[in-house]
């Protein structure tokens, strides 16, 4: 039986039910912003351990060319000022009173957090391009 | 992909009819006793005033396929019974308006899509299109005579200004709850969350059994913290959204921790300690990533969170005083 084709039920009024293209999974749970900043803490945990490991290396092992240092540098403000900000947030969370008001906290915590890394990356790349 | 088709034919009803237009279900199937594989399956239900997710499989089963599956009970988000994962997040059918496109606790609201008007009028006289449906109006509907059984893309059943071919207004997806084995369809299997919930020993032991109850006032502040957790009905929402159950099928879950906070804080309680044991544990307490989508999504506007933070708290200040007075003893 074709995908998309009536089901067969043998009665003349039969049908209103139709197979589906769509893959026989379950529909992926819609992510929440709880599970989303979870994640990204992680994956900017990840990336904060290889960009301070690459900022050390330029700085004291091995010069590395200017376009990459500041490309770096730049991901590594990023990195860490959502980190940390994220951070604050779980601790609000933690004491109790971010449960409540989540979402505010949320992206309260992710607005200051844009403003600051704005900042940071003007005062850095400013002089610097 | 094999495909197989259990339906038993459904009754010779006339065309579904509602002034209000048709919207899709599109339904998950999956008998494992005979399908080698889950399937989607779409039904064109009729718009009804008010209609929830719940009226909405009541009209599948009714009218176009009694072999859908669904398990319900009160019907007014009492019981518990219902639970489903409604277009992609954890809902109680009964409690979730069709027209809200699946999104928990939302009001109608006169701006939605498919918001039916709020007095729709009286019904013109009957064409027997069955229980569930109103008579058509005079005129017809716009969806008479559209074909019954047509295939409904997921792009051209968006929400949206209906068209002139007389498609479905949106689309509305109903499958089982998530973690827990399918029994059939939209029935799942709850064994596991109830196990984890009785693992808690979820009821309480009286310290004194002659002793005359303890009465803790409705207004004190020893009820306080417990009072907005009470409301629980056990219907496994949390446990459905709750992404680390999903990564870590051990872990106890928002429902049980929540029920052994309930306990744990409750002053007549006995099993405190016991209690305390079991849920202060990498499979307990602290798989909780603060993720909230128990908090998010429980139809009773319980935190599970919050319990399980005041359970974290409660944890760690013993362990800090046990240190303290370890360290104490040891000068």
């Amino acid at each position: 039986m074709a995908i998309g084709e009536t089901v067969p039920s043998g009665a003349p009024q039969a049908g209103r039910g139709v197979l589906s293209p769509r893959p026989a999974t379950p529909p992926p749970q819609r992510w929440g912003l709880g599970l989303w900043a979870w994640l990204l803490q992680r994956v900017t945990g990840v990336l904060l351990m290889a960009s301070v490991a690459l900022h050390f290396l330029s700085k004291v092992v091995v010069p590395l060319p200017r376009p990459a240092v500041l490309l770096n540098d730049s991901l590594l403000i990023v990195l860490v000022v959502y980190h940390a900000f994220n951070g604050l947030r779980v601790v609000l969370i933690d004491l109790g009173p971010g449960v409540r008001v989540r979402r505010a906290v949320f992206w309260g915590c992710l607005g200051l957090g844009a403003l600051t890394a704005a900042w940071m990356l003007a005062v850095y790349l400013g002089p610097r391009i | 992909m094999p495909m197989t088709a259990t339906m038993s034919p459904p009754p010779a009803a006339s065309p579904a009819a509602s002034p209000l237009g048709t919207f899709t279900l599109r339904a998950y199937r999956f008998d494992p006793q005979v399908d080698a594989q889950p399937r989607w399956q779409a039904y064109e239900v009729p718009l009804l005033p008010q209609m929830t997710v719940l009226d909405a499989v009541f009209y599948v089963q009714t009218e176009l396929d009694e072999t859908l599956a669904f398990r319900c009970s009160c019907r007014v988000g009492m019981c518990g019974s219902c639970g489903m994962t409604i277009d992609g997040r954890p809902a109680l059918a009964c409690q979730t308006p069709v027209a809200a496109r699946g999104r928990p606790r939302r009001p109608l609201e006169s701006g939605d899509a498919a918001m039916p008007p709020a007095n729709p009028g009286p019904p013109v006289a009957a064409a027997g299109p069955g229980p569930y449906l109103p008579a058509a109006p005079a005129g017809g509907s716009p969806s008479a005579g559209s074909p019954r059984g047509r295939e409904a893309s997921g792009a051209s059943a968006r929400p949206g200004p209906r068209s002139a071919a007389g498609r479905p207004l949106f689309e509305v997806t109903v499958a089982p709850m998530r973690h827990m084995p399918v029994v059939k369809d939209l029935v799942v299997d709850m064994a596991p969350f109830f196990e984890k919930y009785r693992a808690i020993v979820p009821y309480l032991v009286p310290k004194d059994k002659d002793a005359p109850p303890i009465t803790v006032p409705e207004g004190s502040d020893l009820r306080g913290e417990i009072d907005e957790q009470l409301e629980c009905i056990t219907c496994g929402l949390c446990y459905s959204g709750c992404a680390m159950v999903g990564l870590n099928p051990g872990y106890l879950g928002p429902a049980a921790l929540t029920r052994a906070y309930t306990l744990i804080a409750d002053p007549r309680d006995a099993a405190r300690e016991a209690r305390l044991k079991i849920v202060d544990d990498a499979a307990g307490l602290w798989s909780c990533r603060t993720q909230m989508a128990c908090t998010d999504h429980c139809p009773k506007h319980l935190s599970p969170t919050r319990a399980i933070q005041q359970l974290r708290g409660m944890v760690v200040r013993r362990r800090v005083l046990r240190a303290l007075r370890w360290w104490s003893e040891d000068e």
